[in-house]
């Protein structure tokens, strides 16, 4: 009777560690399934985000083009920050432009190819637009985290012609 | 018989890390190389898509147009883009297409779609078709593609 109370211990120990090790399996497999959510959401505001506030800031350059009735001007990387957290804020944290301390972190470049003299490049006044935003994973905070970069170009409605001038913003 | 349980439980934990919990966090870091180089391709045919939309005189200069924007955007991009030459379904890339109606056949006539511009008493529509591509290189081989992945994006814009 005593050596089957005990064989009957060992055995309810036994199945504890395998229900610990298969939880654990079945833990981390939840955990994945919920930040590939997670994740696919932070891809779809991302690029969501910069799409949209490329083409507002390139709609707001033709815009004051319109208001000056003679001049582009381009709107500061600080307000295309603004127009991104006005499409992808939340989900996503509230973006900034410094590389370093800012998360999602927006890099805005005008470029003036209005004279269409610069080889390799469309033609216009255009906007470059690089959102990055470094994702870290539910219950894996400790890591560097993944980096999420996306890169969009939007062109200036009709910059390429007519009288026009262009500031330096652009 | 103690001894033989904690062996069975080590080749169990073995055995769950091996064939469950490695194959789904490789699976996991592919799956976020396909689903954000997948964002980014179709976030650059939007480019393309919005400067044919916004530039339609530009937009019949296509191909060069179409390069210089997704060389552009390559500067700055994880993943390389290409524009192909050829599309996969084997037209140009960047080619244009065209809807025509016929004056006076009446409300209910639709546009007829052909590879060449209208006749000069039809009302012509414009449209440009890009497609991109990218190979995302696998940290884990997947069956049936090996250690790369092809992905592609298509679509069309009117631009008159």
């Amino acid at each position: 009777m005593r050596r089957l109370t005990q064989a009957v211990r060992h055995r309810s120990g036994a199945v504890a560690v395998e229900f610990a090790v298969s939880g654990l399996a079945l833990f981390g497999f939840v955990l994945v399934l919920i930040n590939m959510g997670l994740l696919g959401l932070s891809i779809g505001a991302l690029a969501h985000g910069v799409q949209a506030a490329a083409r507002t800031a390139a709609v707001q350059a033709a815009k004051n083009y319109v208001n000056s009735g003679s001049t582009y001007s381009c709107p500061a990387p600080a307000s295309v920050a603004t127009y991104f957290n006005n499409f992808a804020n939340p989900p996503l944290p509230v973006s900034g432009t410094s590389a370093t301390a800012s998360n999602p972190y927006i890099n805005a470049v005008w470029t003036n190819n209005s004279s269409n003299a610069t080889a390799g490049e469309p033609p216009g006044v255009y906007l470059t637009l690089t959102g990055t935003y470094v994702w870290h994973p539910i219950g894996f905070n400790f890591g560097p985290g993944i980096t999420l970069k996306i890169t969009t170009l939007a062109t200036v409605l009709g910059s390429a012609s007519g009288g026009a001038t262009v500031d330096a913003s652009c | 018989m103690l001894k033989n349980r904690r062996a069975s439980v080590s080749v169990e934990l073995a055995l769950t890390f091996l064939f469950v919990l490695l194959p789904l966090l490789g699976a996991g870091a592919d799956g976020v190389l396909l689903i954000s180089a997948q964002a980014q391709l179709n976030t650059a045919l939007q480019a393309l898509d919005y400067f044919a939309f916004t530039n339609p005189t530009a937009a019949t200069n296509t191909t060069d147009t179409g390069t210089d924007i997704i060389g552009q955007i390559n500067n700055a991009s994880i993943y390389h883009i290409i524009f192909p030459a050829i599309t996969s379904s084997g037209v140009a890339n960047a080619s244009l297409s065209y809807g025509c109606l016929t004056p006076g056949q009446g409300a209910a006539t639709t546009f007829a779609y052909q590879s060449t511009p209208c006749a000069a008493n039809q009302t012509q529509q414009t449209f440009v078709t890009y497609q991109v591509k990218t190979t995302v290189p696998l940290l884990i081989p997947l069956p049936g593609y090996g250690s790369s992945f092809p992905l592609s994006a298509t679509g069309s814009v009117q631009t008159q």
